[in-house]
């Protein structure tokens, strides 16, 4: 192992595989959790569907056994590593036969299953679900919830009605108990904690100045990566087998794990996961609609519980969804060097083309900040994609449109999926910004934009749909600002 | 309290999956959870990563050979028998003899200690492909009349003899068009997967994720050069199947047992997801070009169609398949006139397959989208010119010449018209499109009427061994296998109901070749209507001996014998199953019997086109309602209702997941599956983040299934229907709902083209030209 050969050889690291300690002999950072399960443990319950965290059949529950925080995560893109130290709750641990779970029962009694190749990582999403929100009694769950809850999981059977029905029977049965009561991993665990030992070919520090110094020490970044999620850059291995040195995981660094606001700048950290990032946004004074309602499309549970905004915003994807919102809200990325000297540069300059930035070969995306004063009821986002959960955008438009008095105050108009990098469209914010809202402003703007906007084909678009919806996306947007008709699928149907 | 699980689960009751509890526990067995024997390598294959067609020149295996944990590499000359191993036609070599046919043909394959030295390994090889110029979609094939087997025209004139020209006058209405669906990748679950075992005496033991475990064995056999007693071929289960592990999991089985055979190790064969969505095959794309005609009242006079298949490089099931889109393209209606073109295009492509619908889905989009086109020319309400054209006494002849003779879609469409309160719904559409200025709603009710058999007539048969051991329970075997269609739960409960036991008494091991030889592919949806019948006349064989015997041996009386509750019963006379078995066995009398059914009164020439193909048809009908936005082609099923006719339901908690999951299926066909190729012939849409399968926020909000309720006329298996592949098509409600959507964001002055799959691009096109935004 070339990274952090002067670390101690220590004990062999140790998880705990439901409620069995196991010790992981020969680690082999190539490993990912699927595999570990399958191969090493002789767990066969959990499945490999496609290897690329889009069908969910491989979904187990990750537990930190000190914070008791459970999340469901995609077995085949989550390296080995990232669980040393913490619980694996599997398909196995939940009910065998004679002893179902509740849910296995439900599922039994609600037909849940035909071919059953992908009903093990169903019962473990909506296992995971009870435990991560206990069921109430006489409280009918909303369907979108019971859809959210199961939109990482695909089944090619059922037609889903009869798992939503056997979701619904199962929080039936467990609704006023502790949920975690009838998960035998969780109830029987053992009383000493597994030990947090790591190889030193999987580094996970947990403060900045650790990641400082392995990055300094670090000969090839391309043998041995940063990750955080691993859910994009594990594809190089369960797809392209590709093997790796090692990796440094940056998930458990303190200081990227904060938000904060500091010098009048809502910062949040690049290992906040996209799931936090849901969170965060989802109540209160940081209450923004638009980015909940793209994170709620973005990937699945299971990948926004591993994925982070570090990882979206590094990864130079030009079909990153949140890249388009910060740019409209004049984000800045934070770089930090090896050395620990830290320069902040606008988002808008952090792209320089098709998975490409700034970012040099010995620096890290430590945090994102915008604006603290920023008007959350003024961000607008629109993600358009083939399938509506779990797809990739063809166009994602995000608009910033905050009013004054009768006309707009400055405007923030981004795009992802229409070129090479995320892009805001400044001749588009200069004809809005100060101008009165009427419908001579609004054509006047989709016709800029229209001639503005010269987006790609590939197999998820074409470029004139790219181009027509991303027009149609601003007047949406501006005319949701004049307060006309409802804007979205969503919001006409609940009315 | 009544638990399905316990209650008494004779023919009829809604029993769960006989595998339910090791699903939902994860004990379920599939071929990549067996237990591997000590050594077992893993194959992979090797191609070309550029090429989509071309003479192979040149190929370098040496950094192949020399890659950590290789075993064995072949190439096609290694094959010791046969190299070819198509189904029903020849034209699949196992790996590339010379030339290469489609992007990601197999050309070498590689035994490695695991799956990832194998994976890394093949793509060390080095490929020298001069390429060749060859169609490589429909249009390309039609131009250069490349097929892969000869064209098909069936003709019927009922109203004007038999010449092709009618002779009447204009019809009062004619309406034309071209259509393209695109096809659809089968995503199962479980991708492809097969474990070779070699054995003595040249025997191999294969488990194979396979719908057709007799092809396997055949096809294991021809590539090694024995005979087919030589090869066992064992399927428990897959994780679904679809059609698309009827002839596509022997090739994989072949290259495993070829390499365990080299080897003399257990060889595990797992195709990883993107070798499997570009290496085997799928729907059929097809073009189509139709002309309706129809009388001032709304009837078809005569109905014109040019069906033409992308095949891909070879034949494979392409020839049935073609068939029944010709077979279905008139769907539920009848037409005096018809003339019906099938093509079964060559394409440098991967050769399509069967996928649920076998061809017919395709048939049956364009006569729905044919019709709304005669609704809207003739101003005739579209349900109410879908009735006006079903089959009915005296217009009950199809175009390939079976009498239509039970007419239950009139009473279906009817009664699903009035449960899901389509008029109404309809005023309530159109009162929403009027209060709303981008979003409009679209509502549709079509019918479907599927042929069931497999048109090959000779593959309407059926085996199957029922073992009674001496302490009463019962090992059942037969030729059919479980992908998740609830096959075994419903055999199992004939072989209950006949025996008068509960179905904890009866074993189903799984599909094997040893026990029940020369099965037809589990396929047609006909896997309960044959292997339930098969079980049904083993059963009776057993029960026949057991009455002999206690009639024989214990004095019985000579009236009728039951088996009920766990008991044979003959007039006051009473003994349990299971004494009973252990007193023949001890009698010696044979407590073993096999089970042979075969289809009656079925026949078909195919270049005549005239016959009776079908033993029977299944009945259904969907409404569907939709709503689209106008702005970005955004939409959403709001509510779907279907009743649908399943004979008498064998197990009706299984037939509603049958048409719940086809509906879903074939929404994400019609909808949001988008199989895309790029200019040079490699698929594009080639892994689950580019090829999107419906989620649960796909199924309909509001989804209403009701079992129409009567009785298959034909004697089949407790006089049920087959349940596979039908309720696929009633998702063309939702296509035909969607173009209706588009067609109101114009106002209804022009009913737009809608593209298969109907994508929120294609819907915003449609909406488009029908004059919207």
């Amino acid at each position: 192992m070339k990274t952090g050969h002067d670390m101690p050889q220590g004990p062999a690291p140790e998880l705990w595989v439901n409620a069995a300690p196991t010790v992981v002999t020969a680690f082999d950072p190539n490993v990912s959790v699927l595999v570990f399960l399958r191969e090493h443990c002789g767990l066969t319950g959990t499945k490999e569907g496609c290897a690329s965290g889009d069908c969910g059949a491989c979904t187990v529950l990750v537990r930190d056994p000190a914070e008791d925080r459970i999340t469901p995560i995609n077995a085949c893109i989550t390296p080995l590593g990232a669980v040393l130290g913490r619980q694996i709750v599997t398909v196995e641990g939940v009910g065998a036969p004679g002893s179902l779970h509740p849910v296995q029962q439900a599922m039994v009694d609600e037909h849940g299953s035909q071919c059953g190749f992908c009903t093990p990582g169903f019962v473990m999403s909506l296992v995971g679900a009870q435990l991560r929100s206990p069921p109430q009694a006489d409280s009918a769950m909303p369907r979108d919830v019971r859809v959210r809850n199961i939109s990482g999981n695909l089944c090619r059977c059922t037609g889903y009605r009869p798992i939503f029905s056997a979701a619904a029977r199962a929080d039936d049965t467990v609704a006023g108990t502790a949920p975690a009561q009838w998960v035998p991993a969780i109830r029987d665990q053992p009383a000493e904690r597994p030990r947090a030992d790591l190889p030193s070919s999987y580094a996970r520090p947990t403060r900045e100045a650790q990641l400082q110094a392995l990055l300094s020490r670090l000969p090839d970044r391309k043998r041995v990566p940063l990750v955080a999620g691993a859910t994009d850059l594990w594809l190089e291995v369960s797809q392209r087998y590709q093997d790796f040195d090692g990796f440094i995981d940056v998930s458990a660094v303190a200081e990227l794990r904060r938000i904060e606001t500091r010098d009048g700048r809502l910062q949040i950290g690049a290992a906040v996961t996209l799931e936090e990032v849901q969170d965060w946004f989802g109540f209160g004074v940081w209450q923004s609609g638009a980015i909940t309602g793209v994170l709620e499309r973005f990937g699945s549970p299971q990948i926004r519980a591993r994925g982070t905004v570090g990882g979206n915003l590094a990864n130079a994807s030009p079909i990153a969804d949140l890249p388009p919102l910060l740019l409209t809200l004049d984000a800045r990325v934070h770089l930090v060097q090896a050395d620990g000297s830290r320069r902040v540069v606008a988002l808008d300059d952090f792209y320089t083309g098709y998975r490409q930035t700034v970012l040099g070969g010995d620096e890290y995306l430590a945090a994102v900040d915008v604006p603290a004063n920023t008007d959350w009821s003024a961000l607008q986002a629109y993600k358009i994609s083939k399938r509506e959960d779990d797809d990739i955008s063809s166009t994602l438009g995000a608009f910033y449109l905050p009013r004054k008095t009768d006309r707009l105050g400055a405007c923030g108009v981004a795009f992802g999926g229409v070129a090479a990098t995320p892009v805001r469209i400044a001749e588009v914010e200069t004809a809005l910004s100060g101008q009165v809202l009427d419908d001579t402003l609004i054509d006047d703007a989709c016709d800029l934009l229209a001639q503005r906007l010269a987006p790609i084909s590939d197999v998820r678009a074409s470029a004139d749909y790219r181009r027509d919806v991303s027009v149609n996306l601003l007047r949406k947007a501006l005319e949701r600002v004049r307060g006309q008709a409802p804007s979205t699928l969503a919001e006409v149907l609940s009315r | 309290m009544n638990d399905p699980r316990t209650a008494p689960a004779s023919v009829g009751a809604a029993v769960p999956h006989d595998s339910a509890v090791g699903h939902v526990s994860g004990t379920a067995v599939y071929v990549d959870d067996l237990v591997l024997p000590v050594g077992t390598l893993h194959a992979a294959t090797g191609y070309d990563r550029g090429a989509a067609c071309g003479r192979l020149e040149s190929l370098d295996l040496e950094a192949v050979r020399g890659a950590p944990g290789v075993r064995d590499v072949v190439v096609a000359a290694d094959v010791p028998g046969q190299l070819d191993v198509g189904a029903v036609f020849p034209g699949d070599p196992l790996l590339a003899d010379g030339s290469i046919r489609y992007h990601g043909q197999p050309v070498f394959a590689v035994a490695a200690d695991t799956l990832r030295l194998a994976q890394q390994a093949v793509r060390r090889a080095g490929f020298g492909v001069e390429p060749e110029p060859a169609p490589l979609n429909v249009a390309e094939s039609l131009a250069a009349g490349a097929f892969v087997l000869p064209s098909r025209t069936w003709e019927y004139h009922q109203d004007s003899g038999d010449t092709a020209e009618s002779t009447e006058a204009e019809p009062a209405f004619r309406v034309e068009g071209e259509m393209y669906l695109r096809g659809q990748e089968h995503f199962y679950l479980e991708g492809q997967a097969a474990l070779a075992v070699p054995g003595e005496d040249d025997t191999m033991l294969v488990y194979s994720s396979t719908q057709h475990p007799d092809e396997v064995q055949h096809q294991v056999a021809a590539v090694l050069g024995v005979a087919m007693h030589k090869v066992r071929v064992n399927c428990r289960r897959m994780g679904g199947g679809f059609g698309g592990k009827e002839t596509q999991a022997g090739p994989l089985a072949c290259l495993a047992a070829l390499l365990a055979r080299r080897t003399g190790r257990a060889v595990k064969y797992r195709m990883p997801r993107h070798d499997d969505m570009i290496q085997t095959g799928k729907r059929h794309d097809f073009a189509a070009s139709f002309r309706l005609d129809a009388d001032a009242d709304g009837q078809i006079r005569q109905y014109d169609v040019i069906l033409a298949g992308k095949c891909g490089h070879s034949p494979d099931l392409s020839d049935g398949i073609v068939d029944r889109a010709m077979f279905h393209a008139l769907n539920a209606y009848y037409a005096p006139n018809a003339r019906i073109t099938g093509h079964r295009c060559r394409t440098a492509t991967v050769s399509n397959t069967a996928f649920r619908g076998f061809g017919g889905p395709q048939g049956m989009v364009v006569i729905e989208a044919a019709m709304d086109e005669l609704a809207f020319a003739s101003g005739i309400d579209r349900l109410e010119l879908r009735k006006r054209n079903l089959y009915a006494p005296g217009r009950d002849t199809t175009p390939y010449g079976q009498t239509v003779k039970q007419h239950v879609l009139a009473a279906i469409m009817d009664d699903l018209e009035t449960r899901c309160d389509y008029r109404a719904r309809q005023e309530a559409a159109r009162a929403f499109n009027a209060e709303h200025r981008y979003f409009r709603k679209g509502l549709a009710l079509t019918p479907v009427q599927f042929g069931i058999s497999f048109t090959a007539i000779h593959l309407n048969q059926a085996g199957a061994l029922l073992h009674v051991y001496r302490d009463g329970s019962v090992g059942l075997s037969h030729g059919g296998t479980e992908m998740g269609q609830g096959l075994y739960a419903k055999v199992r409960q004939v072989v209950a109901r006949s025996l008068g036991l509960p179905v904890e008494r009866i074993e189903l091991g799984g599909a094997e070749t040893d026990k029940v030889p020369n099965a037809s592919a589990t396929a047609a949806s006909a896997g309960s209507d044959l292997n339930g019948m098969a079980a049904l006349a083993a059963c009776s064989t057993i029960k026949t001996r057991l009455a002999e015997f206690l009639r024989a041996e214990l004095d019985w009386p000579a009236e009728p014998i039951q088996f009920a509750g766990g008991e044979i019963r003959c007039g006051g006379q009473t003994l349990s199953f299971t004494e009973a078995a252990a007193a023949a066995h001890r009698a010696r009398v044979s407590l073993s019997a096999t089970g042979f059914y075969r289809t009656p009164d079925i026949h078909f020439d195919k270049e005549s086109g005239k016959g009776r193909p079908f033993y029977y048809y299944a009945n259904g009908a969907a409404a569907s309602e939709v709503v689209i936005d106008t702005l970005t082609g955004e939409y959403r099923v709001l509510r779907t209702d279907i009743v649908h006719d399943v004979g008498d339901s064998l197990n009706p908690a299984i037939d509603l997941g049958q048409i719940e999951g086809g509906f879903v299926q074939g929404l994400g066909w019609l909808t949001t599956e988008e199989l895309l190729w790029d200019d040079d012939g490699r698929l594009i849409s080639n892994s689950p983040a580019n090829y999107k399968i419906p989620t649960a926020h796909d199924c309909p909000e509001t989804f209403n299934v009701t079992l129409h309720r009567g009785a298959n006329p034909e004697p089949t298996i407790f006089r049920s229907k087959a349940v596979g592949e039908p309720p696929l098509m009633l998702a063309i409600s939702a296509w035909c709902a969607l173009r209706d959507a588009c067609s109101a964001a114009g106002g209804h002055r022009v009913l737009p083209a809608l593209a298969v799959p109907a994508t929120p691009e294609a819907v915003l096109r449609a909406v488009r030209a029908a004059g919207g935004r």
